[in-house]
């Protein structure tokens, strides 16, 4: 019961105030939903973070691609600032 | 606490998003955030920034940039809903507890990724006892304010605000919030729990701050409890799309 009660402290699926809600109200649930409860929050926040990775990749696989592309006078400047986009993409997501 | 206006603290502060912010420096880093100064005086109008840094035409690089980030941003939008329709459906199936069902369908389904820019979730400053406040600031406040930062802070940020929009929009919901170090040991009345740390949060808060009790609602910056870290990030962002 810890572990799920971490789970939901801790997921993106609900809001704060629904997690209060659902916490007061998880000693009403039955064994079986308590587990479909767990499983639930356990596939959203995996894909969940999927979809992150795979909007992480993209974002930096564009930014390469303009890297690539950049004309030999515009190279340093262009690299220097994709890469200050891809610094700052990463803290935001990785905070 | 605020003046008794009949609304809680927290749709007070909401209501004041709607009007500009007091500028101020932001917090440099984790560290420095941990004593927070009081609230700083306009130093420049915003009206003033903008005319000496009109918005400039986009760059090839910049449009094509922004093009792109927008459609993935538009991709993960739709899977994000996708999944928290599924995540939706799966919870309704709960029917042991009607109440719980009822909030659970409420949260899961009834609410849109698009309709809760005001209610994501941005972590905050490392100070460790600001939970609700400093929470519901950040998530309601925190969004606005930091646009309006970067607006009045850096040339021709207007154009990035795209990107802090847009990650806001999609991942601010996935910052882990502080709720474990407040959540109650056992079931309580969630209302008097709420309004209880709200009313510890403001006194602490304005003792922080070093003003008088009451003074929150006009004297707060919600900049300064936004992450600095993601503020950080966000910067290099904004500055990087600059030179795009």
């Amino acid at each position: 019961m810890d572990e799920l009660k971490q789970k939901i402290k801790n997921t993106g699926l609900f809001e704060d105030d629904d997690k209060v809600e659902i916490l007061a109200s998880l000693d009403a649930l039955t064994l079986s939903d308590l587990k479909e409860l767990e499983s639930i929050i356990d596939e959203f926040d995996a894909k969940q973070a999927e979809i992150q990775t795979e909007f992480n990749d993209k974002v930096m696989t564009e930014l390469d691609n303009i890297d690539k592309d950049a004309k030999d006078e515009d190279r340093d400047r262009t690299h220097h600032a994709t890469d200050a986009i891809r610094a700052g993409l990463t803290t935001v997501l990785s905070a | 606490m605020a003046e008794n206006t009949g609304e809680t603290p927290i749709q007070q502060l909401e209501q004041r998003a709607e009007t500009p912010e007091t500028p101020a420096a932001i917090p440099e880093s984790p560290a420095q955030s941990e004593v927070l100064p009081p609230a700083e005086a306009p130093v420049k109008s915003e009206t003033v920034t903008q005319q000496e840094a009109p918005d400039l035409p986009e760059t090839p690089n910049q449009k094509r940039f922004r093009d792109s980030f927008i459609s993935i941003t538009n991709d993960a939008k739709s899977k994000l809903a996708d999944l928290r329709q599924r995540a939706g459906e799966k919870l309704g199936a709960l029917k042991q507890n009607d109440q719980f069902v009822a909030g659970a369908k409420q949260t899961a389904v009834g609410v849109g990724i698009g309709l809760v820019m005001e209610r994501l979730k941005l972590r905050y400053t490392p100070n460790k006892d600001f939970s609700n406040l400093a929470q519901d600031v950040a998530v309601g406040l925190g969004y606005n304010a930091l646009i309006n930062h970067f607006e009045r802070t850096m040339p021709h940020a207007k154009k990035s605000d795209f990107m802090i929009s847009s990650l806001f929009e999609i991942f601010g919901r996935n910052q882990r919030t502080r709720l474990d170090t407040f959540l109650p040991e056992k079931p309580v009345s969630k209302k008097s729990w709420i309004k209880h740390r709200i009313d510890e949060s403001v006194d602490e808060y304005n003792a922080r701050m070093k003003l008088p009790r009451g003074s929150v609602d006009r004297q707060i910056n919600p900049l300064r409890l936004v992450n600095p870290v993601v503020v950080s990030g966000f910067r290099n962002m904004v500055a990087g799309f600059q030179q795009l």
